[in-house]
């Protein structure tokens, strides 16, 4: 089991692959994934990545290829689309709805709801929102409960299933780390639960 | 790979910590204080609980018949459409396209941001923008134009608009005549037999089906796709089975309209008008017309018709169309028995033919020699939308958007800057034009001077030559909209708007206001993704199969998802953008409030409405014989009659007619110029000397006439007619991506009679070759001997076909819209250009996409629109889809 710091840690993280998932890449987030640290990360998981943030922190103009590959990746494409939803299995229109009302469940078990700004905007049932929630839920509940049932219920089965297409089908190692850092969270939390 | 080791994930947490006071890589998602729904998650699971669910009414987009309809939501999602009894078109009843809405709404390829190209056009390649970033770049580029003084440049090209006259104020309060729509490709044809007929008020009929004994049916088919398909369809039912009505139906294929008829006659192509030709030779031969409504009413004589139709015997029909003589002698006498209470029916069979406007004059007719028009049981004309005054609205609330409305562009007269700009061949022709229709001339894309009846009465338009006119040159343009618009993929010669849409010196800067990313999206450089109709406001209005008018509103039944933006607000945003006075014309801040403003006349309160959806007087008297009212004392008051023709003219405002004395009494007549129905006009010989086509062309015969398609005459023993046609659970191009729309129909096979299959030695499921030859007569690239195009598709054996014809629905065959449109659940055909056709389906479409080829299935159907030629009807410009000839080959 985990000690508060681990817990603490992988929340931390899984905040960060949310946001990536929300938000394409500017300057500043490219610095800072250039941190040693988070770049050492990224780079086990998806080796050649820090050598991708840095061509394209050096080349401004390469940004837009970057943008498009966030675009095709996540916002038109239902083949890597990161809707829980879609990777529920059986009739899309009524997992969504389903899984919206359980985000809405877990919002006021947390007493929380989304903010503006690009959280705010997208599908209840897109795997940043869930994820944001299953991070809050690792820190606020000791007992692990609430975390668990968000886990059962959507991410344990869904979110692999994402992130191996993403990672399949995308030619940016970066995005390639990002799935596969939620790969390596969802097992580590799997393994020490 | 090995996992990471746990030290590696201290160390990278640690460090986002350290940077998130800076709000880099993670920023806050959740504030306190949240939702208190309450909801237990496993109760919204599976089926739709009506105890938690609300109902809402809105009107249907799934087609272009608009049923008022119920969405029901529940967390915030619609979970199904129900109809709305309250609406008197529809009565509650819906068809499989409402729930389309749901398709389209949620589907997870819809677009929900502003996305802007990256790299060449139609690359695929694609970068999302903010909406103030779009706003910049579009309106930048719109505000320079029009302070450039060339406003026309801007040209909005829109498929399907509901607003009622939103879009209008946009283009209006801008400056530019192009709002262009696709009345050319729809409808135009038959359209302005009835305003030649009826006046401009009536460009839709509305026949009393509940009442009726006897529909003659000529080449509709709204059991299926018709414009008012539901409204009519259950009281066609209705009325056959509670009344024994009885429905003869002329059609090329065995339709679903066909199939409830109690006589369905395989006609040939285009021959309809010569079946209802000699049904009034047979009615004025036999004296079974109703002597007194024609004599009153007409504005030629019996005398006059009788020698014109004189020729048009049964056996020349029988010639013409392969029905028998004897049967058109029979349904001739048995629609006039029926009468009063008998009527006609027609669309695209009839009308989309080198001859469908003639032809449907001849249709008409026989309304009109019967007397059954306006009369119970018969062909009535209930007022349309708008609610402005029009003919037949009187005493109806005035409905409309408050404040002054913005002036119309001036007509491009010869000597203005815009009209010395166009070529010299148009100026030419241009000028030779009588002045007052110079005065209604606004540049060859609003009203193209080859085709003037496609704006006599209104601006009809001739879309499917737009492309090639701005290929042409004849009209600049610099900013290129469009909206709702599927020309890349369902226009005819459909390559032909791709090439030019391609084309950044042509068009320089495309904006496509859409949904989804369709073919003609995909070649825009920025994408605007608009609130679908579970989302939006829009006002409700059209003709009444009640036959008493009433209104309704689009609402959304939740925000728009994403970043998506109704249309309103989206021009509301770029007015106030390019302003020079167009914001005061968009003077909202929530479209609710334009619209609450709009219904404000309404006797209801404005959340009544809402919770109705449906408005209607009930008190209200039937639209029955509309033209004998009585014209009110108080329009008597300020009126003179002119002596010559009995007609009574306004001595206000614009001097309108707004009645014809009758026996000494002072009625309505009909909103013609002489208040008569107009059997005789002379517009169509007009129209034709304009254009150098001879007067004595039957096409531009001044009374209603019928002659064969040119093409037709020339046919080869080798060649097939070649058409299409709707099916029921689709809608034009738009919805071959809807999930269940696609299940049940995908595939678009060739269907040949069993008689013409084994003359060409084919059988069920042989592959063949389609090649589509041009057409002839005055007509568009007349007889170029190279064909239009070439497709391959299987054939289907039906019984019941016209011989010597294939037949194919048009919907499908789409490569963009996703997995579903594309019919790539597992994302094969790479090479095609495009979005990333490498990318693999979810699960569930990979999985259950039992017809798409790679599951082993028949495929999701072959484009054909790039074979069909673009081909406007000479004078009046509507598209003669069903003229097309082709050659076959077994491959």
């Amino acid at each position: 089991m985990h000690d508060q710091e681990g817990i603490a840690a992988n929340a931390r993280l899984f905040e960060v692959a949310a946001r990536l998932l929300v938000v394409e890449l500017d300057a500043d987030a490219l610095d800072a994934l250039l941190h040693p640290e988070i770049a050492q990360l990224f780079e086990e998981i998806a080796p050649g990545f820090t050598t991708e943030v840095k061509d394209l922190r050096d080349q401004p103009e390469s940004m837009e290829l970057l943008e498009a590959e966030f675009c095709k990746l996540f916002l038109m494409s239902k083949a890597t689309s990161p809707q829980a939803s879609v990777w529920a299995g059986g009739e899309q229109l009524a997992k969504a709805a389903a899984i919206a009302a359980q985000v809405d469940h877990w919002q006021s078990v947390l007493d929380v709801e989304l903010v503006d700004g690009p959280w705010g905007n997208v599908p209840k049932d897109h795997f940043a929102v869930i994820l944001g929630l299953y991070s809050m839920a690792l820190l606020a509940e000791p007992s692990g409960k609430l975390a668990q049932e968000i886990h059962d219920a959507v991410l344990g089965d869904c979110l692999p299933r994402f992130c191996a297409a993403v990672s399949e089908h995308t030619t940016s190692q970066i995005y390639r780390g990002v799935v596969g850092l939620l790969e390596q969270l969802l097992e580590d939390q799997v393994r020490e639960a | 790979m090995a996992p990471i080791q746990r030290r590696t994930f201290l160390k990278a947490a640690a460090a986002v910590a350290g940077l998130a006071a800076a709000g880099v890589l993670v920023a806050p998602m959740f504030r306190q204080g949240g939702v208190r729904t309450g909801t237990s998650p496993s109760s919204t699971a599976g089926k739709i609980d009506y105890t938690k669910a609300t109902g809402i009414p809105t009107i249907c987009f799934g087609c272009t018949t608009h049923c008022g309809v119920v969405g029901w939501v529940q967390d915030g999602i619609v979970r199904r459409i129900s109809g709305n009894p309250l609406d008197p078109n529809s009565e509650g009843n819906i068809c499989s396209k409402a729930n389309g809405m749901l398709s389209y709404t949620y589907y997870p390829e819809r677009l929900l941001y502003p996305i802007k190209r990256v790299g060449k056009r139609g690359e695929g390649k694609w970068k999302r923008i903010s909406w103030d970033q779009a706003n910049d770049e579009i309106g930048g580029r719109l505000k320079q134009l029009r302070e450039d003084g060339t406003p026309e440049e801007f040209v909005f090209h829109y498929g399907r608009d509901k607003t009622k006259g939103v879009t209008k104020h946009f283009t209006n309060s801008y400056g530019t005549p192009h709002r262009l729509n696709r009345r050319a490709i729809c409808s135009s044809n038959r359209r302005a037999p009835l305003m030649s007929f009826y006046g401009r008020d009536f460009e839709w009929e509305t026949q009393d089906l509940l009442n009726t004994k006897f529909i003659v049916n000529f080449g509709a088919n709204p059991m299926e796709a018709y414009q008012g398909g539901m409204y009519m369809s259950h009281r066609i039912m209705s009325a056959r089975v509670d009344n024994g009505a009885r429905m003869v139906t002329f059609e090329v294929r065995p339709s679903a309209t066909a199939s409830v008829s109690d006589e369905y006659y395989p006609i040939k192509p285009g021959a309809d008008g010569a079946v209802a030709a000699a049904m009034c030779h047979v009615i004025l031969r036999d004296n079974l017309y109703d002597q007194a409504f024609f004599e009153r009413w007409a504005n030629v004589s019996l005398d006059e018709i009788k020698a014109e139709f004189s020729e048009f015997t049964p056996v020349w029909a029988e010639e013409q169309s392969g029905i028998e003589a004897t049967v058109i002698e029979r349904i001739a006498k048995e629609f006039a028995a029926a009468a009063p209470s008998a009527t006609t029916m027609s669309a695209r069979g009839s009308a989309k033919h080198y001859n469908g406007m003639q032809g449907d004059r001849c249709i008409r007719l026989l309304d009109v020699l019967c007397g059954t028009v306006g009369r119970v049981g018969g062909f009535c004309l209930s007022s349309g939308s708008g609610w402005g005054g029009k003919y037949g609205q009187d005493g109806l609330p005035k409905l409309g958007i408050k404040g002054a409305k913005p002036s119309s562009p001036k007509a491009w007269l010869p000597g203005t800057r815009e009209f010395e700009a166009m070529p010299k061949d148009v100026r030419d022709r241009v000028a030779s034009f009588p002045e007052k229709w110079q005065k209604k001339y606004y540049g060859e894309l609003a009203t193209p001077s080859e085709y003037p009846l496609a704006w006599h009465w209104y601006q009809m338009r001739v879309g499917q030559l737009v492309y090639e006119y701005i290929r042409e040159k004849r009209q600049k343009v610099s900013v290129y909209f469009s909206y709702t618009l599927g020309a890349a993929f369902g226009y005819p010669e459909a390559k032909a708007a791709r090439d030019v849409l391609l084309d950044e010196e042509l068009i320089p800067f495309h904006v496509a206001i859409d949904i989804g990313y369709s073919e003609q999206s995909a070649l825009a450089d920025i994408i605007l993704p608009e609130a679908t109709s579970l989302e939006r406001w829009d006002g409700h209005g059209t003709n009444s199969y009640a036959l008493r008018p009433y209104t309704g509103v689009r609402q959304p039944l939740h925000a728009p998802l994403g970043e998506s933006r109704s249309i309103q607000v989206i021009l509301r945003d770029l007015a106030h953008f390019i302003g020079g006075g167009m914001e005061q014309h968009f003077d909202w801040t929530d479209p609710e409030e334009m619209y609450k403003q709009w219904y404000s006349n309404l006797p209801i309160a404005w959340e009544d409405f809402k919770a109705r959806g449906i408005w209607q007087d009930k008190e209200r008297e039937l639209d029955y014989e509309l033209y004998e009212r009585p014209v009110p004392e108080s329009e008597l008051a300020t009126s003179r009659v002119d002596a010559d023709t009995d007609v009574i003219y306004s001595t206000e405002g614009k001097q309108a007619a707004i009645g014809i004395m009758m026996d000494g009494k002072a009625i309505r007549g009909f909103p013609t110029a002489h208040r008569k129905i107009g059997v005789f006009d002379d517009v169509f010989g007009k129209a034709a000397a304009m254009v150098g086509i001879p007067t004595d062309e039957p096409l531009a015969s001044n009374l209603p006439t019928w002659f064969p398609v040119p093409s037709f005459l020339e046919k080869g023993d080798d060649e097939l007619h070649f058409t299409t046609f709707k099916w029921n659970v689709h809608t034009q191009g738009r919805s071959g991506h809807w999930k269940y729309a696609a299940e049940v129909i995908h595939n678009n096979p060739l269907f040949i009679a069993a008689t013409t299959a084994q003359k060409h030695g084919l059988e069920d499921g042989d592959m063949i070759e389609v090649t589509v030859s041009r057409p002839k007569g005055y007509a568009y690239r007349a007889g170029e001997s190279e064909p239009v195009g070439s497709f391959k598709q299987k054939v289907k054996v039906m019984q019941g076909m016209s011989e010597d014809l294939v037949a194919a629905s048009h919907h499908v065959g789409h490569w963009e819209h996703g997995p579903i449109g594309s019919g790539r659940p597992k994302g094969t055909n790479a090479a095609e250009p495009g979005f990333d056709r490498e990318l693999v389906a979810d699960p569930d479409i990979a999985a259950n996409m039992w017809w798409a080829k790679e599951n082993g299935g028949v495929g999701h159907g072959v484009h054909m629109n790039d074979a069909m030629p673009i081909d406007p009807a000479a004078l009046v410009g509507g598209q003669n889809w069903y003229d097309n000839l082709c050659t076959i080959r077994k491959v």
